[in-house]
């Protein structure tokens, strides 16, 4: 009874916000009859995985729904279903999205009321939601490709939403080529899983990936770690991670709501869903999860230390994203993919929290971006206020709050799994968490008054952040489903180290964001160390945060520059060059030799005795002696 | 009989076309849409009723034509050559479409030809004679010669040229192939024969192999277009009015896919399975080049050109990773990029018309002035750069997926084709629809009043890109019909093919099996 329920409302949350896409992308409707629409589809999607929720226990296993067949073929047998598969991991993730998304839905009511491109604003949020949904809920890995390349492209089009503007339309093509980087090395990895495998079904893969890819097996461990490398690759390039992150901070030219949910709590983290998902292909390839683990360290210190020092309110964020979506992959690098989807869960509600704060700053400030011209707003605002000291605080992982539990988490996993160094870069990543998020709050809230707001906080939005402010505090609680499903799939280590070396590293981790807020009040508010950067390496050390190590540069002149040249060079084809050579020879021939065309008798008459004499004297020469 | 009303309905159409001009100004127009839906209807009929029979010809024609050298009318359809038809008539549907408003002048004249080459394509896909297979083939060129040559834009002299210098070429070379074939025939059975079905039963050795194998490549790699050769389809395309590059680039070019499934795959297998190697090379080649050149181009229609030609080296892979499941993908490649590129030339020609203009640089913004067109435009370049859900990505991931079994690098290194096309798809996008309004468009200066206002789709091209648009996602999202079509064609073709490579494998295995005893 609750099986067949669950199998109807699953194709039913899929099909919602698409249709109402569908809808909106084909008929004309009054704006208003359309954000209506667009919000309701997705409510209804949440209302419905709500309903799921209520009813299975937390030891529900796994239930499918499969609506229709997609491809099959007969020989060799490649059969592919839209098959939709619940397990509490993607209960998690499809709740995480239509809560969400339906809250930043009923946001963008409000922030989107004025803007003339409403409809096609709310066509693109409900498609990239169903395409969201579909990724999540995929039984094989191409359905799962399917909604991975649609959200891409609902990014892609939302970056670049305004697109009179240049720049714009820039950070969307870079957004979207980059991750097609990443899409690529994921196809070529789905197909070494078919060629090792024979299936792309998920569960099966997953079933039979320690029988396929033995541990003990030297020639089938590279397989395996080729094969996770290029899922990884993908993973990177959608969630933003080294060398593939650049693209995330431009990515904030969509609009903010667009930020809050694509940019930060749904599509970015699809890539840590995708290798939880696959998490026991992942396991046969010890040496791709010391690399994720590695490349999320750095990831999480490149993205902490470039949040530092950018100016723009965004940016911050954005860089704050992709550092805290570091801190998951190093999650995942040590096993703990428990830990991992749990910070996913939280990081979710208060960046998604951060976002719509800034948005309702950006909002009431007439599209002021720069921190540095904002101040002494906590009076002026104080709602955005409560809810980004919230965000900030859960952000900075300070006890109690949703945030304080997932990552504390993460760095007891790290520890625990004999990563010390690692845990080291997480425990500094955390400390310029908390200075840049203390940052943030005194520069903008605190201080002298710079700008005053122009608008008042339209109530819808106020409720949103309410609502979210909420779900920040209390949302430090695992699913207990999810915990069950998870603990099958992580090893429990033996502590690798004493137990006093424990409780430091534990006080540790708890008292570095404290430091780290005291730093900041010292740098901000009393001005201790000055306001400028008098020393060379300082400016120095400033820019190279503030561009993000350089990548953008290193790419520009490494790659982009002798791209363009080279296309530019080869415009009119090498090949059709050599054509239109031979063309043109035969042409000179062809004209040389019609000049000889004259009519001229005399000439005619010259060149003939010419010929004769030549002739001649010839044979004469050749043949001399019998003649 | 069906089978002769396809060619015959056109070639009367095209007469009554020419003819009926001297009524009134549009009656060709009319006639081209009655031939055209008159053609369609045998075609929907068999869709409807096959598979009622067991064997690979769903229907079949045979009559004698020269007794004296045993050349026979012998025209069969299997799903293959169905699916193919099917997309003639579609596509050329579309032309017509687009041909409605834009040729003005020697309407009669202009209609004849478009259905002559139609009636020539619909016959390649059809004739099972070799020598009446040939005949069709230099049929549907000089039509096309005619319509660029005539009805083109600046150039077009010099590309008409050029298109049938390169395909003639190609022509010949086939020619002497078909001839020797003949003549091998009658050395091994004592009678001279063109006909494909007794030919699959003569056993050639690998020289002959070679050489005729070459000849028939050498004409459908001319007409792929594969890259060295490549070099006549881009002017061709851009110089032809919007019609004609919609005929060539949706159907004259999968006349060479259906020419390598057909020919090329089942009576040389051994010539396939050597050079297959060396195609793939090509057809990898073929995909990143021709989008690295459609990336530097600033001509919207040169643009899609290239773009072709890195679309159609994913059929050239398809057809040579010697797996059922890349052929069926290269079959599925052709309908997409077939209703992919009709689409693209039909909004460059829609695009002209508004602005006097393809150049890249004179457009931009147009979304903000024509929404409708560009959302429609933007949805088939999405399905060109291989979005899943359109039709294209079917093709290319079955392509990349069958190709992996057997030539795991050539696999790869199309892959990272699918980043060059989103380079290339991005450019459209960037450069016409989104960015500022481009004020200085010569269609305001033309018509001497600069605030004179571009119209979005009318209707008739609304439903021209909404079918292409529906078609796209009908084969993105349920391609089973097609590949149920094609399934038993894939297995007839491949099956030379698998049998002599697998005797290579054993062979190869008892070798290594040897070495290692010691022998």
């Amino acid at each position: 009874m609750v099986l067949s329920m669950i199998q109807f409302l699953l194709p039913l949350i899929v099909a919602l916000p698409i249709l109402s896409a569908i809808l909106l992308l084909l008929v004309p409707l009054n704006p208003r009859v359309a954000a209506v629409l667009a919000t309701l589809s997705v409510t209804g999607s949440a209302l419905a995985v709500a309903t799921i929720q209520l009813v299975t226990t937390p030891d529900f296993a796994v239930v499918i729904a499969i609506p229709a067949t997609w491809l099959n073929l007969g020989q060799p047998s490649l059969s592919l279903n839209f098959g939709l598969y619940l397990d509490a991991l993607s209960l998690m993730m499809i709740s995480i999205i239509t809560g969400v998304g339906s809250l930043i839905h009923l946001y963008s009511v409000a922030f989107m009321a004025k803007d003339p491109g409403v409809q096609r604003y709310f066509a693109y949020l409900n498609l990239f939601v169903g395409a969201m949904l579909l990724l999540g809920l995929a039984d094989n890995l191409l359905l799962l490709y399917l909604g991975w390349e649609g959200v891409g492209l609902c990014s892609y089009l939302l970056i670049g939403f305004w697109s009179k503007e240049r720049a714009n339309n820039r950070a969307a093509n870079k957004a979207f080529i980059t991750t097609r980087i990443g899409d690529t090395a994921l196809l070529i990895g789905l197909l070494m899983i078919f060629w090792q495998f024979g299936s792309l079904n998920i569960a099966q893969i997953n079933h039979n990936a320690a029988a396929v890819w033995p541990l003990d097996s030297a020639n089938n461990s590279n397989v395996a770690n080729i094969c996770t490398l290029l899922l990884f690759i993908g993973a990177a390039g959608k969630s933003a991670q080294l060398p593939l992150q650049n693209w995330l901070p431009d990515a904030m030219a969509g609009p903010t709501p667009v930020s809050a949910l694509i940019h930060a709590a749904t599509m970015v983290t699809a890539g840590i869903y995708l290798v939880v998902r696959l998490f026991a292909l992942f396991q046969q390839a010890s040496a791709t999860l010391q690399l994720i683990a590695v490349v999320g360290t750095l990831t999480l210190l490149l993205g902490a230390s470039a949040a530092m020092v950018q100016n723009d309110l965004k940016r911050i964020l954005a860089y704050s994203t992709i550092s805290q979506l570091g801190y998951m992959f190093l999650a995942l690098g040590v096993g703990a993919t428990a830990a991992a989807s749990f910070h996913l869960m939280t990081h979710a509600f208060f960046k998604a929290l951060l976002f719509l704060s800034a948005g309702a700053l950006i909002h009431g400030l007439n599209h002021q971006h720069n921190i540095f011209k904002m101040g002494g707003l906590r009076r002026l605002m104080p709602m955005v206020f409560l809810s980004f000291v919230v965000g900030a605080a859960a952000l900075s992982s300070l006890p109690l709050l949703s945030g304080f539990f997932s990552k504390e988490r993460i760095l007891n996993e790290v520890l625990l799994s004999g990563h010390p160094w690692l845990w080291l870069g997480a425990i500094v990543g955390a400390f310029m968490t908390a200075f840049y998020s203390a940052r943030l709050i005194l520069v903008v809230f605190f201080g002298r008054l710079k700008q005053a707001p122009s608008s008042q906080l339209p109530r819808l939005m106020a409720a949103v952040l309410l609502i979210l402010s909420g779900l920040t505090i209390v949302g430090g609680l695992m699913p207990a489903s999810l915990e069950l499903l998870l603990l099958t799939t992580t090893s429990s280590l033996p502590p690798a180290i004493p137990v006093w070396a424990h409780s430091l590293a534990e006080a540790i981790a708890i008292s570095t964001p404290f430091t780290a807020i005291i730093l900041a009040y010292f740098c901000f508010i009393r001005g201790v160390f000055g306001t400028q950067l008098r020393l060379h390496w300082q400016q120095r050390l400033h820019s190279f945060l503030t561009n993000g190590w350089y990548f953008d540069l290193i790419y520009q002149r490494l790659i982009i520059d002798p791209f363009f040249a080279l296309t530019k060079l080869n415009k009119k084809d090498l090949f059709d060059q050599i054509y239109r050579t031979i063309e043109a020879a035969m042409l000179t021939c062809h004209r040389q030799l019609s000049r000889s065309q004259t009519g001229s008798l005399r000439l005619y008459n010259g060149v003939l005795i010419l010929f004769a004499v030549a002739a001649i004297g010839w044979m004469l020469i050749t043949h001399g002696p019998s003649l | 009989m069906m089978l002769l009303m396809l060619i015959l309905l056109p070639v009367a159409g095209a007469i009554i076309a020419l003819l009926s001009q001297r009524y009134h100004r549009n009656c060709p127009r009319y006639v081209t849409l009655l031939t055209l839906l008159a053609t369609a209807v045998p075609v929907v009929s068999l869709l409807v009723q096959r598979g009622n029979t067991d064997s690979q010809w769903l229907a079949q024609f045979d009559s004698a034509w020269l007794p004296a050298l045993n050349i026979r009318l012998f025209l069969a359809l299997d799903g293959l050559s169905l699916v193919m038809v099917t997309l003639t008539i579609l596509i050329s549907l579309v032309a017509l479409a687009s041909a409605w408003q834009e040729i003005t002048v020697r309407l009669g004249l202009f209609y004849c030809n478009l259905l002559l080459t139609i009636a020539g394509i619909i016959g390649v896909f059809i004739a099972l004679d070799l020598l009446i297979f040939f005949v069709f083939w230099e049929v549907m060129l000089v039509p096309m010669f005619f319509l660029i040559n005539i009805w083109g834009h600046q150039n077009r002299h010099y590309a008409a040229l050029k298109f049938l210098i390169f395909t003639q070429f190609g022509g010949l070379l086939m020619l002497i192939s078909i001839c020797a074939l003949a003549l091998l025939h009658q050395q091994a059975t004592g009678q001279l024969s063109f006909n494909y079905v007794q030919l699959q039963q003569l056993h050639l050795s690998p020289t002959n192999q070679f050489w005729l194998g070459l000849g028939f490549m050498l004409a459908f790699l001319v007409k792929l277009p594969a890259v060295p050769i490549h070099s006549w389809l881009p002017d061709a395309h851009t110089e032809a009015p919007t019609a004609a590059s919609i005929i060539l680039a949706a159907i004259l070019l999968k006349t060479s896919g259906y020419g390598l499934i057909r020919f090329v795959l089942v009576l040389f297998p051994d010539f396939s399975l050597q050079f297959a190697p060396l195609i793939n090379t090509i057809a990898v080649v073929g995909i990143i080049y021709g989008a690295l050149l459609a990336f530097a181009q600033t001509d919207l229609k040169r643009l899609v050109a290239y773009s072709s030609i890195s679309h159609m080296g994913f059929v050239l892979l398809g057809c040579f990773s010697l797996s059922q499941i890349a052929l069926q993908g290269a079959i599925v490649q052709m309908i997409a990029h077939g209703l992919t590129s009709a689409g693209l030339f039909a909004i460059a020609g829609m695009i002209q018309r508004r602005y006097r203009t393809r150049d890249l640089a004179q457009l931009g913004g147009l979304s903000q002035q024509i929404p409708k067109l560009s959302g429609m435009a933007m949805v088939l370049v999405i399905a060109t750069l291989g979005m899943p859900g359109l039709g294209n990505f079917i093709g290319e991931f079955l392509v990349l997926l069958g190709s992996f079994e057997y030539f795991k690098f050539a696999s790869i290194l199309a892959a990272t084709g699918l980043v060059f096309s989103a380079c290339y798809a991005l450019v459209i996008i960037h450069r016409t629809f989104w960015g500022p309004v481009y004020l200085n468009t010569q269609a305001s200066n033309q018509a001497n009043s600069p605030t004179r206002k571009v119209t979005d789709v009318n209707r008739l091209e609304q439903l021209t890109l909404l079918c292409l648009i529906g078609l796209l996602l009908l084969l993105g999202l349920h391609p089973q019909p097609v590949l149920d079509l094609i399934q038993q064609v894939s297995t007839v073709t491949l099956e030379q093919v698998t049998l002599i490579q697998e005797a290579f494998v054993q062979t190869a295995l008892a070798h290594t099996m040897l070495a290692r005893v010691g022998l």
